[in-house]
Parts: structure tokens; sequence; C-alpha cells
């Protein structure tokens, strides 16, 4: 196994990697710099421009309301990576603990965490996550909380798995013969193995848990209007899909975008740090 | 003298569940009834082919894997029922050196982390840690330098070289070596062995030495065991045991093993017959019948207990008394 930094500059000289760490910038550049970057806010309604075409003015046009497009799929971005990350975050928090824990220990508690997992498992993800919303209620920590419920059972299959295979290895068993608690062992001699698994995971997770907020968003389950999550625009754009395709057009690429984005970067660096990951 | 190890009736059974109910459909006995003791200062040699449950010992005695039955006394006090507690004291006085060197430390901490984890975890004065790590690298003959490497940066030799020193860093009283040396060059190996040999001597160190190398195992040990199918099949000094063996197993084992010397290859000896039975299906009677060139009804019938046939050497043959004398090794 190499180290973490020798298999950045690996995953460096690959080509994919490269594209996907520049998409994820330019999107987290935007995110950050929403407000300055777009010429308009995003509820800013002009009624009589409504439905313009792309023009200099107005670089992807306006929706019907009159909204500057570019404005509201710029401060989508914002919405989607927060909601992306945090609940990433959570099912990659929830998902390595309980892996950890059923690969460590096995015998009962790893078959209440597999029968979890595999319940999870058994229901389509995101027919699980529209139920979760209806019975939250809408809102974007809805979201979150579906997206990280319905998702967090891959980490710990694989996480699980990986543990399995390094507690019987000679390091760890020379661990606990001088003396260290299961604890110590898990934190400071399991986890630090199964890391680079978990970052190729966490990235490849990211653009589902994307799709999935705007699919929710689309739903009407999630953000609500006026917010700008690309979701809402799409179902708020359908009906006038023939008269301004343009309002369809750019938030479907932006998807588009950032699933291509994190799946290269997730590929990138899962060749780099551990090829035996490819399916 | 008390010995500072002592084993009675080990046992070890792995289940095997198959099924839809997972339900345990047999077991393996990997260690079955094992008795021994190894008295303070000494090296008992622990020898067996693969699967003959020689590992399993030395992950029982220290409580890698916990027994079904029996008992591990070290200093007089049980090691597989001891409470968290007293388990930790316990560990202190227990080392262990594995097979595989590159497989010993955490492959993405640097060695210093290594080698000051057993140290930290068990409450050394934090001033003191980094002195004592370099006087036990110096007594396995390395120097500071290879503090800030990770662990595939060494050589086989340098990274045993550091699992033995870690080993040691608590001072303990016994160290199990399992298979130390199998994975080196041979070169290495006499290395490893003779700093083995020195520290043995500069601790005062008991030692359980596990290989299947009967020439290693001579020249480090004071008595050897020889494990078979999870059972011992004979125990007692290891000259008396290598050169003049008492147990048909033994006198295959010595016969298939290189001799020291060219002149020797003309001599008369005990081939054992195709492959060890499985473990799940163990033979009735004597484990070694079905390959034994000796064997006789009572083999198939009766288990065979250790007995004391000289002085401290003890062999677990109904027909001991009547082998054919095998040729000495070495004249």
């Amino acid at each position: 196994m190499t180290s973490i930094w020798k298999a950045l500059r690996e995953a460096g000289r690959n080509k994919s990697f490269l594209v996907g760490l520049a998409i994820m910038a330019s999107l987290i550049a935007a995110a950050l710099l929403a407000d300055w970057i777009s010429p308009y806010t995003y509820d800013e309604m002009v009624i009589v421009e409504a439905l313009r075409p792309p023009s200099g003015q107005h670089w992807l046009g306006t929706d019907h309301l009159g909204r500057d497009s570019f404005s509201r799929l710029i401060h989508g971005s914002r919405i989607a990576l927060k909601v992306g990350a945090i609940a990433v975050t959570i099912q990659t928090v929830v998902g390595v603990l309980l892996g950890l824990l059923a690969g460590y220990y096995g015998g009962w508690q790893d078959r209440v965490i597999i029968f979890l997992t595999d319940v999870i498992w058994a229901l389509p993800p995101i027919v699980l996550a529209i139920a979760i919303c209806t019975l939250l209620g809408p809102s974007l920590t809805n979201v979150i909380i579906a997206i990280a419920a319905v998702s967090w059972a891959q980490f710990t299959r694989i996480v699980r798995s990986k543990t399995q295979a390094l507690k019987n290895m000679p390091y760890v068993e020379a661990a606990r013969a001088m003396g260290e608690s299961d604890l110590s062992i898990i934190l400071r001699y399991i986890l630090p193995n199964v890391i680079p698994v978990i970052i190729v995971l966490a990235t490849l997770a990211l653009p589902v848990a994307v799709v999935n907020t705007t699919a929710l968003g689309f739903l009407g389950l999630g953000a609500q209007p006026p917010l700008p999550d690309w979701g809402v625009i799409l179902s708020e754009s359908m009906t006038y899909i023939r008269r301004a395709p343009w309002i369809s057009i750019f938030p479907g690429l932006a998807i588009i975008y950032v699933v291509l984005g994190f799946n290269l970067l997730g590929e990138g660096l899962r060749d780099a740090l551990d090829p035996r990951l490819k399916v | 003298m008390n010995p500072l190890v002592e084993v009675s009736h080990l046992e070890k059974h792995f289940e095997i569940r198959s099924g839809l109910w997972r339900t345990v459909s047999s077991h393996v006995r990997a260690v079955d009834d094992v008795s021994f003791a190894i008295a303070a200062g000494e090296t008992l040699g622990l020898v067996g082919e693969s699967g003959s449950g020689k590992s399993t010992v030395a992950r029982l005695l220290l409580r890698l894997i916990t027994a079904t039955g029996g008992s591990v006394r070290l200093e007089g006090r049980e090691v597989t029922t001891a409470r968290p507690a007293e388990m930790k004291a316990l560990r202190r006085k227990m080392g262990i050196v594995f097979q595989d060197p590159a497989a010993s430390m955490n492959p993405r901490a640097k060695i210093k982390w290594s080698l000051r984890r057993p140290l930290v975890t068990n409450g050394f004065e934090h001033a003191r840690i980094d002195d004592q790590i370099l006087a036990m690298l110096a007594k396995v003959n390395l120097g500071p330098e290879l503090l800030n490497r990770y662990p595939h940066q060494l050589s086989g030799g340098q990274q045993q070289r550091i699992s033995v020193a870690r080993a040691l860093l608590l001072r303990p009283r016994l160290l199990v070596l399992d298979e130390p040396t199998s994975a080196l060059d041979i070169s290495v190996q006499a290395q490893v062995l003779n700093i083995l040999l020195d520290l043995q001597e500069a601790f005062g160190l008991t030692y359980l030495f596990i290989s299947h190398d009967l020439n290693v195992v001579r020249y480090v040990s004071d008595r050897v065991a020889i494990m078979y199918l999870g059972k011992l099949m004979e125990i007692g000094p290891v000259e008396a045991v290598l050169q003049a063996p008492r147990h048909p197993y033994t006198q295959g084992l010595a016969a298939s093993s290189p001799p020291m010397s060219p002149h020797q290859r003309g001599r008369q000896r005990v081939l054992l017959a195709e492959q060890p039975p499985s473990l799940i299906d163990l033979p009735t009677g004597c484990r070694l019948h079905p390959r034994c060139p000796f064997r006789q009804t009572i083999c198939e019938e009766t288990r065979p207990e250790l007995r004391e046939l000289a002085p401290g050497h003890w062999a677990a043959c109904h027909l001991a008394e009547n082998l054919p004398a095998p040729q000495p090794r070495d004249t």
C-alpha cells in the first residue's frame, strides 16, 4: 500500500483525474463566489423581461418570471454542493463507523448491521428517499437526511470487508499483544488503512447525492421555490420547454457537469489509491 | 525450578457453520489437549507441518484468540481467564514476533510511531521513551536513521529486527517467535538468529520458538516439542528428540529434512505415506496411523498418551519401545 501523498502525485499524471479536479475546482469557485459572479440576484423578477432567449444582457436567457437564468444556475451550484457535501459527510461517518464495528467485532454486531444494510439495499434508493421526504416534509434539511439514509450502506459494506481483512494482519495482532485497546486498534491501526477507500467512495457518492437532491427538488419534496435548486428550476421550466428550452437545458447540463466531474475525479483517485477496487 | 509458562490440556476448536441457519456442522480441532511447560530462560522449539496447530498455540499463549478449554499460566497466573486489567499487566510480560516482517508493522506509520506505541499505551514516562527506543535499536544492531522511514522502505531483515525490538521494549519475560526467520534469506536468517540468542542472554528471556526448519530449531532450542494435527507427539531435549526420535512422526520429519552433511545421504529413512488427513475428519486412535509405516491394530483403536521414555523425553506412541532403532542423524 502506498502513502496517500504518493498516490496523489501518481493521480496527478492521470488525465481523467486532472479534468475531474478542474471541474470540481470550477464548481467550488462558482458556489463560493456566486454573489460576485452572477450579474443579478437569483430571485430578482422583471416580468417584462420574461422568457428572453440568451443574449448579451442575460447570458443564459430569463425564465417565466423574468429572472436571470445564469444567476440562478450559479446560485444553484451552491445548493447542490452544500446539500451533497453535508449528505456525503453524514453517510460517510455513519457508514464507516458501522462498517468498522461490524468488521472488527463480528458476531451479533455484524449480523445486526448487515441486516440493516440488506434492508436498505432491498429498496430502490430514490423511492426510499421520496418516502422519507414525504414523511418528514419538504425541506433541504430533510433532503440531506433522506439522501444520507439511503446511501450509507455501501460505505458500511466495503469498510466492513476491508476491516475483516485488516484485523487479522500481523501488525494488528501485534498491537493487541502489546496491550492496545480495541478502540485504539480500530482508530490507529485499521482506520488509517481504510481511508484511501473511503476517499474514493465519498468522491463517487457526491454526484449521486447531487442527482438525488435535484430529483427530490424536481418532485417538489426538496428545496422550495424561489430557491434556485436545479431540480426546482427544471420542474418550473417544464411548462415552457417548447417556447424557452434554454431554461431547462442549462440546469440539465449543470447536473451532467457535476456528475461527470466527480466521477472522473473519483475514478482517477481509485486507480491511484487502490486499483483493486475497480469493478 | 518453577516453570515460567505452564500449558495444560489446552484446546482450540474452530466451528464450521453451514446451511441456511448457519448451524455448527463440525469442528476443526486445531489444538487438542496440549500440555507442556517452559522453564525460565530456556528455549522450547515447537515443530510441525503447516496445519499442525503450532501458530494457534502461539496465539492461545498470548490470548490473541480465546481458548476452547484448558489453561495457560504465566508465572503461575492464569492467562486464559484474566480480567482486562490483569490481562494488560500479563501482556507486558509476553511478546510476539510474527513470520511476515513486512506485515508486522502498520504500513501507514513511520517506524518511530510503531516503536513508541507499546510504551505510550502502557503509560511509560514520555521523556524517557525515545532513549529506551534508541537503546533497544542498538541492541538489534540498527541505527536511529531508520526511525523516520516507513516499513516498506526497510529490508526484510531490518523489518524483522524492528519487530523484535518492538516486542522487547516492554521487557517481557517470554518471547513467542512464530517462524521469525522463515521469510528471510538464508544469510539474514543467521544474522537474526544470532541477535535473538544474544538478546536472550542479555535480558534473560524465555523463548517459544516455532518453526518447521529442524536445523534452525536445533540451533536455538534447548528442548523441542513436535506437533501433528493439533496434538503433541513428542517432547524432550533437542539432541535426544532430533538425533534419536522415539516417535515415527518425528523420525519421518527428521528424514525429510535436508541432512547437515552429504555423508548421511545413504542412511535408512522413515517415510510417511501421503498427505496429512483433514483436521475435520480426524483418524481414530493415533492420528498418525494412516500414514505410519509401523502401524498395528492398537494404533487404530486407542489414542496413545505421552509417555516418559527417558528422563524428560516423552513420546505419544504405543510402539515407542519396539520401533526399529533409528539411525543417528549426525555422527
